[in-house]
């Protein structure tokens, strides 16, 4: 299995997370492969490699964000729209709607089930400032994340 | 929610099945075009004019011109103005925004929550992410009614009842979904449905914003009219497990329209219907509440919720969701076709 067939599905998701649209998501993620054939260092297994494309990532869309040419209309509409349920497209997009930094930690915490510790050195910050970012951003999202 | 339940609705984002391939074969076209241009010497500025982005370039070089001479035009106007530019300095700056050092502070981002659910305003009334969509190969043009206008995204937390104020009688739409064309969808009252039209992997698909202002307090027969239920139905269907469709003819279906029709609107919010009922825990969900899908002959998919005790639910999003309680006896039927496997 090569590099794209093991790590697609998790930057795809990713991307979509932080920015929102298929379109920069595809953009991101392609840049994201682009450095690891020209700039990744030796990795020791597939979870450092998957972990430095994760950090690699998150960086381009923070700066897709930033961008001035980003897309003004920015629509979960294209992903939503293949989620029926009004409830989880409500939950979706609420997700979505939290500030970049609590979005990266949710995500990497209960999709990827990275520990705290995990994140903080792929995200090169304090576990301090994760369980933070983590605390945030269930309160902002008013979820009962029970037991967690 | 919990992470569960968080891993099963991100489980739904998923890249089309030619993605990885596609980075593949991007990632290495682009190699490609840096060996070339290293093996020649040639920087990427002195190639850049000869590719396909020149006439972006071109586009710039001109917008920047037209900028200066704009700029300069409105630094003349201002000079001989000293009035305007005293206004100005001040003008739309609150004390809070401007620090001891007379430096001009960036707002705080107006931060979405859980309360900001997306939402359209249109005429004084509310339009909430609807309970609807498109079954799969239906074509979506023949569903696009005529244009509404174009929601301008200016709607911030709190804002609501000014904004159902300002709009009534004008064409404004006001929303929190970003710039985007509205429509109305042909064979639905404007004033009940919108739709705002999108492309999902290059085809194009709708999502559905419904107002449920002029049916609230009415009995179901006025939802069964908005959404042309009686004419149109075809199968009722369990969508969060496998059960078998009813079709329309079928006697059950038949009472529980009828049910539906004559329901009065319950007196119970969505919030307290599901505070009644432990909906975080899935299998004890599936036993109390259920999520069905009403199949219409022009391809749209009806989303309600049925609550143990004979409750319907359109709409699945907040406190405006249409709540109507059904008579016992034809809820039971429909409950117990779709508890059986």
């Amino acid at each position: 299995m090569d590099v794209y067939t093991r790590h697609t599905t998790t930057l795809f998701k990713i991307a979509m997370i932080h920015l929102g649209n298929s379109i920069d998501a595809e953009d991101a993620v392609q840049e994201a492969f682009f450095k690891h054939l020209h700039k990744a260092p030796t990795f020791v297994d597939e979870t450092h490699e998957k972990a430095w494309l994760i950090r690699v990532l998150i960086n381009i869309c923070k700066n897709m964000t930033r961008s001035f040419w980003r897309r003004r209309t920015v629509s979960l509409a294209d992903q939503i729209i293949s989620i029926e349920e009004p409830e989880e497209r409500q939950m979706l997009s609420l997700v979505m709607q939290l500030p970049f930094s609590y979005k990266t930690v949710i995500h990497l915490f209960y999709y990827e089930d990275y520990s705290v510790a995990e994140i903080a050195e792929i995200l090169k910050i304090s576990q301090s400032a994760v369980k933070m970012r983590l605390k945030r951003g269930r309160a902002l999202l008013k979820w009962e994340w029970e037991g967690e | 929610m919990n992470r569960d339940q968080y891993k099963h609705l991100l489980d739904k984002i998923e890249p089309d099945v030619d993605f990885a391939e596609r980075m593949q074969r991007a990632v290495a076209q682009r190699s490609e075009e840096m060996n070339a241009l290293s093996e020649t010497g040639a920087r990427p500025w002195q190639t850049f004019f000869h590719t396909k982005k020149r006439h972006i370039a071109l586009a710039g070089a001109m917008l920047s011109l037209l900028l200066i001479v704009s700029f300069s035009t409105v630094l003349l106007t201002e000079n001989d103005n000293p009035t305007k530019r005293e206004q100005k300095k001040t003008m739309n700056f609150s004390s809070d925004q401007v620090d001891e050092n007379n430096h001009y502070n960036l707002p705080k981002n107006k931060l979405a929550t859980s309360d900001m659910v997306e939402q359209i305003i249109y005429q004084g009334r509310v339009y909430l992410s609807a309970g609807l969509s498109l079954e799969s190969g239906v074509d979506v043009e023949s569903l696009l009614g005529q244009k509404i206008g174009r929601v301008s995204a200016q709607l911030t937390e709190g804002d609501t009842a000014k904004w159902q104020r300002n709009t009534q009688g004008t064409s404004q739409i006001i929303g929190n979904i970003g710039e985007s064309d509205l429509y109305a969808v042909r064979g639905y009252n404007p004033s009940f449905l919108l739709a705002q039209y999108a492309t999902k992997h290059g085809s194009p698909s709708f999502h559905f914003y419904q107002s449920t202002d002029l049916l609230a307090d009415q009995k179901g027969v006025a939802m069964l009219s908005a959404l042309n239920l009686e004419q149109t139905l075809q199968t009722l269907r369990r969508l969060d497990r496998t059960a078998a469709d009813l079709d329309v003819k079928d006697h059950v279906v038949q009472t529980f329209l009828q049910a539906l029709r004559d329901a009065s609107p319950a007196t119970e919010t969505r919030t307290m219907l599901r505070a009644r009922w432990n909906v975080t825990d899935i299998r004890k969900r599936e036993q109390d509440i259920m999520y069905l899908g009403m199949q219409l002959s022009d391809g749209m998919l009806v989303h309600v919720y049925l609550y143990r005790e004979g409750y319907l639910e359109f709409g699945g999003l907040s406190n405006r969701s249409l709540i109507y309680k059904l008579d016992e006896l034809s809820f039971a039927k429909l409950w117990e076709h779709f508890s059986s496997e």
